[in-house]
């Protein structure tokens, strides 16, 4: 027999499985996908600051870097989404790790500092280098997983359970 | 070598600037123990004020009542931002961390509200002086010469300031040990608004020099306060010599990165700087411990 908890985690995510099954509404269903993803992103950043500790104020960056990443490799290089996704994951792998290396040295504010700083900075690289990232007000756009002229469950379902998934594994493994 | 004097100019220019941020930023640290993170939004701000005194599009009142009045604004902001973004969290054991939150939610809030004011048109203040002015081979105009000669003098006040008066005494020894400056007598509230209140007005007074040179948009304290925090780190926290001569060094690095590797690269190579400082020479030129 499961724990009470566990079963409820487990029922919320099968609503969040059946969501995109039931529900017609784009407007809920972006809202929805929305909120997962700052779901996600909030938990990725209480792995930093909540379980280690480390005050880190560069978080957005590495978002920010993830999503140039992928809007390059695919709408400038042209490659697939699934190529930029998982490009995506590693510059913005290898940018925390950048960051992390003077980090570990530090303590207290200097460690807001750097990570301040470093997220200042790649504002100011996205501003300077227009010719690759585009206007900063409309910046460029990654390709959609699937044409949206054609409302696709699968992949909804996929922007659903995604990220609560993916947070709560490293979670567990702490 | 052909690059050294434009270099040196422009890292004057520079420098003297980066000077009257950094000072101030390193004054509210040495003295209430938090790194003011607000402290690039005060220099947006009296940009914004003199250029709404000022202008013809404004109340037209000239640039010296605009510039007046925005010192003025900013050091009255100073001391409102202390009193709702730092003062109740005072005494508390991680107060460093909570005043970083707090002032990056003042910050966020006074930029937006910059934004909501005087809307996303780029805005530009007239010069203090017009003309140009030819030094070391290489022209630069004449606002750049008053910004050259003003914020060393401003340093210079300030530093007699604290040294020669008694409210100057009074800041130091807040700064050194504020239990017992609050045993002797001082009033340590008062003394934190007032050094807040220079603070502001420093950045103030720098954002109304730059908004002659730099375009004035909401977002323009921004780089400055990076550069402010490089130069504050490198003079070591907790001495303000260190800070005034790290913010020359610092102008130079610039300048001389500009021109020899071009303005794109050159945030990326002041933020490696950074991390080499940290790295190497963690308390800085004449950080003290």
């Amino acid at each position: 027999m499961m724990k009470p908890v566990t079963l409820t985690w487990l029922v919320l995510l099968g609503c969040l499985v059946a969501l995109p099954l039931v529900n017609d509404n784009s407007y809920l269903r972006h809202i929805a996908i929305v909120a997962l993803l700052y779901a996600s992103l909030v938990s990725s950043w209480n792995l930093t600051l909540g379980f280690a500790g480390v005050f880190n104020f560069g978080h957005m960056a590495f978002f920010a870097i993830g999503a140039y990443t992928a809007a390059i490799l695919t709408k400038t290089a042209g490659l697939s989404p699934w190529t930029g996704f998982a490009a995506a994951i590693c510059t913005s792998v290898v940018a925390s790790i950048v960051v992390c290396l003077p980090v570990l040295r530090l303590k207290g504010i200097y460690v807001v500092l750097v990570t301040f700083a470093f997220g200042q900075l790649c504002y100011q690289v996205v501003l300077n280098q227009r010719d690759i990232t585009a206007e900063p007000s409309a910046s460029s756009r990654s390709r959609r997983w699937r044409s949206p002229a054609t409302p696709s469950p699968p992949t909804s379902t996929s922007a659903t359970t995604t990220p609560p998934c993916c947070c709560w594994s490293p979670r567990r493994s702490t | 070598m052909a690059a050294a004097r434009p270099i040196l100019v422009s890292g004057i220019v520079l420098a003297s600037l980066y000077a009257l941020m950094a000072t101030g930023l390193a004054l509210v640290w040495n003295t209430l123990g938090i790194f003011n993170f607000a402290h690039g939004v005060f220099m947006t701000l009296g940009a914004y004020i003199a250029w709404q005194v000022a202008d013809a599009r404004g109340f037209d009142f000239g640039l010296s009542a605009g510039i007046a009045v925005a010192i003025a604004a900013l050091a009255g902001l100073g001391i409102l931002l202390n009193r709702v973004l730092i003062a109740p969290f005072l005494g508390r054991k991680d107060i460093v961390l909570v005043a970083v939150m707090t002032t990056l939610a003042g910050a966020f809030f006074l930029e937006n509200a910059a934004l909501l004011t005087w809307g996303p048109r780029i805005k530009q203040l007239d010069r203090i002086a017009s003309g140009n002015f030819r030094m070391l081979g290489t022209a630069i105009s004449m606002h750049e010469l008053v910004i050259i000669i003003l914020a060393p003098l401003v340093l210079i006040g300030l530093w007699a300031f604290l040294k020669w008066t008694r409210l100057g005494s009074a800041i130091r020894a807040v700064a050194q040990n504020r239990d017992t400056a609050l045993l002797l007598g001082i009033n340590v509230n008062a003394v934190y608004s007032l050094t807040f209140a220079i603070s502001a007005a420093l950045a103030g007074g720098a954002g109304v020099l730059l908004g002659a040179i730099r375009f004035i948009t909401p977002t323009m304290g921004a780089e400055p306060l990076l550069k402010a925090f490089i130069v504050v780190i490198l003079g070591g926290l907790g001495s303000l010599a260190g800070t005034i001569v790290s913010a020359y060094l610092i102008g130079f690095a610039e300048a001389a990165s500009t021109y020899f590797i071009g303005a794109y690269w050159t945030q990326a190579a002041m933020f490696g700087l950074f991390i080499v400082i940290l790295v190497v020479l963690p308390r800085g030129l004449m950080g003290r411990e």
